[in-house]
This record gives C-alpha cells, structure tokens and sequence, in this order.
C-alpha cells in the first residue's frame, strides 16, 4: 500500500470533496482544518477507550505508566504555564506566571517563546528563588529591551507533562509514618546482623509479607536503611528483602543503632474526587485511597497531609506534531508517512472529518449529510 | 474475599457494571454498607443458632497509653483505647478479654451496676479479690477500663468489632474480610435488594430472619365483613 502522507490526504480531500474543480480550499488552510480534525477524532474516541477499535486507533495517542519524579506540594502540572511578565536587573530575570507555578527554588526550568528582549533568554535554567506562588528568578546574561506581551512559555524539567490532554489512570506514591504507641519509643527496635536482616518491632501491626517499608535512620547496621519488601516472619518482626518475589536478601553491616524512622509505601491507583465530595465524611482520601482534582493548570494529589512524593499516570496526549514544527499534518509534504505516527483507519476518519467541516463551511449540505453518513457508517 | 472485592462486586451489582467514581455509590459509601449489613448479619445468624464463625473475631491489641490516664478519675483502674463492638441480642461482641497469650482471661463486668452490687458486698468486692483482674467495657467512649492490676500495660481483646478497619492489625489490602463467605453472599445480596429497593417490588430473600412486609396483610383491629 501506499504511503499515506500529507500530500495524499490532500489529494484525497480534494478529489471527495471536489476541491479539485473549485480550488477553494488552498493546502494552508486545509492543514488547519486537519489539525481541528485530530483533535475533534482523538476526542470522540477517547469518550469510548473501553472499545478495542478506539483504542487501536488512539495507540499513538495514549501513553501509559508515565513517571513523573518530582512532585511539589501533592501537585503537578499538565500544561506549560503562560508568562505574563518577565523583567531583568543585571543578569536575574524574574519571570511571572498567570496560574500558579508550583515550582521551587534549585529546580529546572525551561523556558521558550519570548520576545522583545536583546538576547533571547530561551533556554534552561536553574530556579533562584520562588518568592511568590506566580513569581520566580532565575540568572542568565543580562539583557535590554522589554517583554513582549503574551510571549512565552515555561516548563518545569521532570515534574511536568507538556503533552497531556486527558488523564485515564493516575498512580500516586506516598510514603505513610509508622510510630510506636510506647510514647518516645521506635518503632524498629532492632535489625539483626544477618542475611536477610530481620527487623523487630514494637507494636502489633499490620504489615505483611510482599509489602514495602522505607527504613532511614539505623546507624550501625546501615545496610538496613532504604526500601524493602517485607516477608513477615511473626506478629512482631519481619525479613528484609530488595526484590517483590523475596528473593534477594537484605545483608547486615553492623550492629543495630540509631533512631529507625520507618515509612510504609503505597502505590495505588487514584480515582477523582468529586467537589461534593470533598465535604463527604463518608470520603476520606488515604495513602492507600488517594484522590485527585484538577487545579490551576495541574493535578493536585489528595490526602493533602501525607506527601505524594512520585505519580505514574496514563493519559491520552495531544494530537502529535509529527514535523516538530507548527504544523501538524502538511498537505504538501509527500515524503513522511503518517502510518508512522497515526492508526491508519483514525487518519482515514480525520480526512472525513476535514471533508465534514469544509462542506460545513461552504453551506454544501448534500455533501454534510453525505459525509456524516459516511461517518456514522464506518466510525 | 478481601474488602476491596466486595466492594468491587457490589458497585457492579448495583451500577450494571458501570464503576466510575462519577456514581453516588462510592466506596466510602459502600464500605459502610457493609460493616452495618456485616454487623446485622451477624447477630441474625447468632440469634438463630448460637454460634459465631472464628471467621468474625478479629484481635484487638490493648496498649497503654499515658496520655488518656487523665480520664481514668480517682485512679483505680488502667484505661484502654478500644474500638465498638457489635450487639449479639443480649450481649455484645467481646468474646475474650485478657492477656496476650490468652492464658489468663479477665473478668467482665458487665455494667456499672453490676461493678457497683460486686463494691458493695463484702465477700466480692472487687479490691479484696487481689488474685482477678476485672475488665469493663465503656462503648460510650471506646475505652476498656481494667481493675485491680494497676501494673497492666498491654492485653488484648477478641470479639466482633462493629468497624474492621478499626482493628490497626487488620490488613485491608492483604487480610481477608472478616466474615465467612456464605455470610458475605448473603451481605452482598441483601444490601444489592437494600439499595436499589427491589424488595418493593420482589419480595426480600428471607436471609435476614426479617419479616415479610411485602406480603399483603390483613387490616389489623378491623373485623371482617360477614358475607
């Protein structure tokens, strides 16, 4: 089969819609059209993802167990933030968002799209200082001239997804204290010099084998320090392991000392909390049931009182600029194959829907009725 | 079955299938569901055959807590933290008070009342029976509060709990509902009639030793027409 690229999707449209004859479309415009069209086709599939065909169809589109390392305040964000204002004194630019930023100082920023300045401070940069929730500095070469209304964008490197369109399946890592009832007390009382090193602890609890603690604090036997899988040996101690099958044993350095400070790990999946439901006291987000709201620009994770300290997310992008250009499908390109990029039966149902839109906007309704039909027919 | 199980099954049964969080029947919602059906259910079958499946006991570890001591006026018994319990008809859920290895049950004082008769007759007062600990049980405010052993620190209480997640050793990911499977059929059933009120229509499986109400009654204190 051939290629399907730009150009034959051009031809295409021209010849079903019979553009051939009128020319009334020029390619400019059809690229525009097809753009919408990605969008609006990606869209009305992703009402219908329990459907295997709109799942193939969508395979470019969705990507799944997404890790995002670095979450601030139980947040991340979803959408790169539009700079409102940026303004240099010697050689620290300070930048203001229009939602909040969530990002802190010593993170890594990219920013792009600015205008009206002598050097273009496009680029990546270390955050300085984050004085206020919408403000942030950062230091490059000093520069004149003056900021450019509505110019610019900026990305928080590793705690931010640019692509995002709709979220599908959210995972959210926290970490949950265990403390000892015996006031003062710890609740790992002792890690044995052996392998597996098995830990005793102070209260009945309910931990239990294939499960994950984090261990910090134990001097001494520091081996015992880090994140483990526990293979519970009594109600009151348990084996350490660094692998889910218990496996591969921890091994003991020393003789146990310090104060353990122990963290049970969660990583569930999250389900959305509803407005209303924030005031349920029936719905309570937990480490183990956490919940989450979209927010200014971001993905906000609930319990707000435990910290959310990594999320792996499944979503569905935004439609693929398959040139790294404005442009996303170019009628006059006849080299790249799209089949590359796109499910060949969903580039087929945008074409019509670009025919769909264009006898919309020339009145031509036989051609509506008879493009719809065609898209009810074969979806 | 694990919690999360039932509940999986019962928002299915109740939404066709359908389990996104934008139903009323949220988990929240559902697992409270099934800790009251749970703790009805139990007492119906206790009721009928005087028997409790092992199945339903969870342990409750008593720990000593300095800090609600305050509460314990006048000074004479240890207080603990411990979670409701069901009703059984007339008695309630604990089955055993005592110490860890079960070797040594306390004895319960069922009321006030009753700890109050015992002060006050000579032969049973509770301080002249040095050799017995003596536990009562406070569901108003959740404690246990133990007499004659001001050294007890720790201790642990087996019985039905109204609230399994109460139990800090029950394990909801890992531990199975603490109730026995036929029983959970029958919960799951009855709440599934319960929510979507299709005991107006059908009648109610006779599960819970309920009455009937859907069957047509006769008018009561009305005489019936002579024909």
């Amino acid at each position: 089969m051939a290629a399907i690229t730009g150009s034959y999707l051009y031809q295409r449209f021209q010849q079903k819609s019979g553009q051939a004859y009128t020319g009334y479309f020029p390619v400019g415009e059809f690229n525009i059209m097809i753009e919408e069209a990605l969008t609006q086709a990606s869209e009305s599939r992703y009402g219908g993802t329990q459907d295997q065909k709109n799942n193939d169809e969508l395979l470019s589109l969705i990507t799944t167990s997404n890790n995002i390392p670095l979450i601030n305040n139980n947040k991340f964000l979803v959408a790169p933030l539009a700079i409102i204002s940026l303004t240099v004194s010697g050689t620290t630019w300070t930048l203001t968002t229009v939602l909040p930023h969530n990002i802190l100082a010593g993170q890594l920023i990219n920013i792009a799209g600015v205008s009206g300045f002598s050097v273009n401070p496009s680029g990546t940069y270390t955050v300085v200082t984050a004085p206020t929730p919408t403000t942030l500095t950062f230091t490059t070469t000093t520069a004149t001239g003056t900021y450019t209304s509505n110019s610019g964008i900026v990305n928080l490197i590793n705690g931010q997804l640019t692509d995002y369109f709709h979220a599908l399946a959210i995972k959210a890592y926290f970490s949950e204290p265990l403390y000892s009832t015996n006031v003062g007390a710890n609740f790992i009382t002792n890690a044995t010099n052996t392998s597996p090193i098995i830990v005793t602890f102070s209260d009945f609890n309910n931990l239990r084998s294939d499960e994950q603690i984090n261990i910090s604090g134990i001097t001494g036997n520091t081996n015992a320090n880090g994140t483990w899988y526990l293979q519970k040996l009594s109600l009151l101690s348990a084996a350490l392991f660094s692998d889910k099958d218990l496996q591969v044993p921890s091994v003991g350095n020393g003789a146990f000392g310090g104060t353990p400070v122990v963290n049970k790990i969660y990583f569930n999946y999250c389900t959305r909390l509803l407005p209303d439901e924030r005031i349920s006291p029936l719905i309570k987000p937990s480490s183990r049931s956490p919940r989450y709201i979209m927010s200014d620009g971001g993905i906000i994770i609930h319990p707000l009182d435990r910290i959310c300290s990594q999320v792996s997310i499944d979503y569905k992008r935004r439609a693929l600029n398959v040139y790294g250009t404005n442009i996303f499908i170019d009628g006059n390109d006849n080299i790249l194959d799209l089949t590359t990029y796109y499910n060949e039966k969903f580039l087929y149902s945008v074409l019509d829907l670009v025919i769909l839109m264009a006898a919309g906007e020339q009145r031509d309704s036989s051609l509506s009725e008879f493009e719809t039909q065609q898209l009810n027919n074969n979806p | 079955m694990l919690l999360a199980q039932i509940v999986d099954s019962l928002q299915r049964n109740v939404s066709g299938g359908k389990t996104d969080m934008s139903n009323r029947f949220d988990k929240g919602y559902v697992k409270k569901m099934i800790h009251n059906f749970r703790a009805k259910k139990i007492e119906a079958d206790f009721m009928k055959t005087g028997y409790l499946n092992p199945q339903v006991y969870q342990k409750f570890y008593l720990k000593y807590d300095p800090n609600i001591q305050a509460n314990a006026f006048g000074g004479n018994f240890v207080l603990f933290n411990l979670p409701n319990v069901i009703q059984l008809g007339e008695e309630d859920g604990i089955r055993y008070i005592g110490s860890i290895s079960c070797s040594d049950a306390w004895i319960r004082l069922r009321s006030r009342g009753m700890m109050a008769n015992f002060n006050n007759n000579k032969f049973t007062k509770i301080s002249n029976r040095k050799e017995s600990i003596f536990a009562l049980y406070d569901g108003a405010h959740s404690t246990l509060e133990v007499y004659n052993n001001m050294s007890i620190t720790e201790g642990v209480v087996e019985g039905v709990f109204a609230n399994p997640q109460d139990v800090p050793t029950w394990n909801e990911d890992k531990d199975p509902y603490p109730l026995n499977a036929d029983a959970i059929a029958e919960l799951e059933t009855m709440i599934y009639y319960d929510r979507t009120e299709i005991g107006k229509a059908t009648p109610v499986p006779q599960t819970f030793n309920m009455p009937d109400n859907t069957a047509i009654q006769p008018p009561k204190n009305v005489r019936p027409t002579q024909q």
